[in-house]
């Protein structure tokens, strides 16, 4: 191909033969290679920083989807519960309930039977004369609970009577609605319930 | 017997032996190209780091599969050279004779004529400069040459011929040609 070359030419590329770049070309990029070493383990160290970061907000979003995701939709309280209860007396006025039937019947926290005997506490007659019915148990509450527990009246729809396998005569409700007490632990969790009748409510 | 796509990768990496190997192999050439297509050996210290620079800085710039490293570095320095001396590259060549020195025919050449004829390069329209640098300077093949050119093989030679009948119309008198 160069055989054509003109001498001059020829000549011009003899004299640049061994023309290199200075020495100081080659030492400025040597550091450069020298710095992309150094990079090369932050740039590891950061893109495993990313995927580590990645990683937990991802379980954090699951976590938080699990906790968000709509369960059964709401019980009333009383409706969640179907106490097998004792009534150890045919008085409809008196049925007493024994701590292991209640736990045996509550929350999937009940715990076994064989645990204690206590008795819940029975309500002293109110005030005016009202008459005392035994409670119904809604979820086991441990005998510590229980002594510092609270009694509420509230009202409550008449359909909880049903529910608990009472007879709505006998209560008589009125509005829809029917009177009832509620034990209430220190944990804020409804434990028992007595319903009252009609006759023996307080005007 | 590493490939040069290996060698860069090390490079990529920090290997200062890979890029030792590909700096040593490439350097007096890109260099070279460089001042003879701008005559000015800062543009071409400047010209020669930028271009390596870039591979190091860049290196997924460069495919193996796709040609030699030759060809890419000898690319990046030609476009590096352009954008530098986008005013030169629009100059015209300069008249003939103006590199007339006193001299005799059968002289060997002296620096001073040689300094000449590399103002002459330096002076050619940048197509047919690319081809005289390339194929009667650096000894590249046609091939090659058109592979860093980007052209055909027929083209660099048809630029190459008009180069050196430019070349030695400038240089009429002053050298033998």
């Amino acid at each position: 191909m160069n055989e054509r070359r003109p001498k001059f030419l020829a000549a011009l590329a003899e004299q640049d033969r061994l023309a290199d770049a200075p020495r100081s070309v080659e030492l400025a990029l040597r550091e450069r290679v020298r710095a992309k070493r150094k990079q090369e383990p932050e740039k590891w160290f950061r893109w495993r920083s990313f995927w580590a970061g990645a990683a937990m907000a991802a379980a954090a979003a699951v976590a938080v989807a699990i906790w968000l995701r709509p369960g059964p939709p709401a019980q009333p309280s009383i409706a969640a519960v179907a106490p097998v209860v004792t009534v150890t007396g045919t008085e409809e006025s008196a049925p007493a309930v024994s701590v292991d039937k209640l736990m045996a019947a509550s929350s999937p926290s009940a715990r076994p039977a064989s645990r204690a005997k206590t008795r819940l506490p029975q309500p002293s007659p109110v005030a005016g004369g009202e008459r005392v019915r035994s409670f119904y148990a809604i979820s086991y509450a441990s005998p510590e609970l229980l002594a510092n527990a609270q009694i509420v009246r509230v009202r409550i729809p008449s359909s909880a009577l049903v529910q608990f396998g009472l007879p709505m005569s006998a209560y008589r409700p009125s509005g829809g609605q029917v009177e009832a007490d509620v034990i209430y632990t220190e944990d804020g969790v409804a434990r028992a319930i007595r319903f009252v009748p009609q006759e023996f409510r307080k005007e | 017997m590493l490939t040069e796509q290996q060698l860069v990768d090390r490079m990529a990496g920090g290997d200062e032996a890979a890029f030792e190997v590909i700096y040593h192999d490439h350097q007096r050439g890109i260099f070279r190209f460089s001042l003879h297509m701008s005559g000015d050996h800062s543009i071409a210290e400047e010209i020669t780091q930028e271009a390596f620079v870039a591979l190091i800085e860049r290196p997924t710039g460069f495919d193996g599969a796709r040609g030699s490293l030759a060809a890419y570095l000898f690319g990046v320095a030609r476009n590096l050279l352009r954008k530098r001396m986008r005013q030169d590259w629009a100059v015209e060549s300069l008249p003939d004779g103006d590199f007339a020195l006193a001299a005799e025919e059968d002289d060997p050449l002296d620096a001073f004529a040689l300094d000449a004829v590399r103002a002459a390069v330096v002076s050619l329209p940048p197509v047919y400069r690319e081809a005289v640098a390339l194929c009667d300077l650096q000894e590249a093949s046609y091939d090659e040459a058109a592979a860093i050119l980007d052209c055909a093989v027929g083209t660099v030679r048809s630029r190459l011929f008009r180069g050196r009948k430019m070349l030695a119309l400038k240089l009429k008198g002053a050298v033998r040609v």
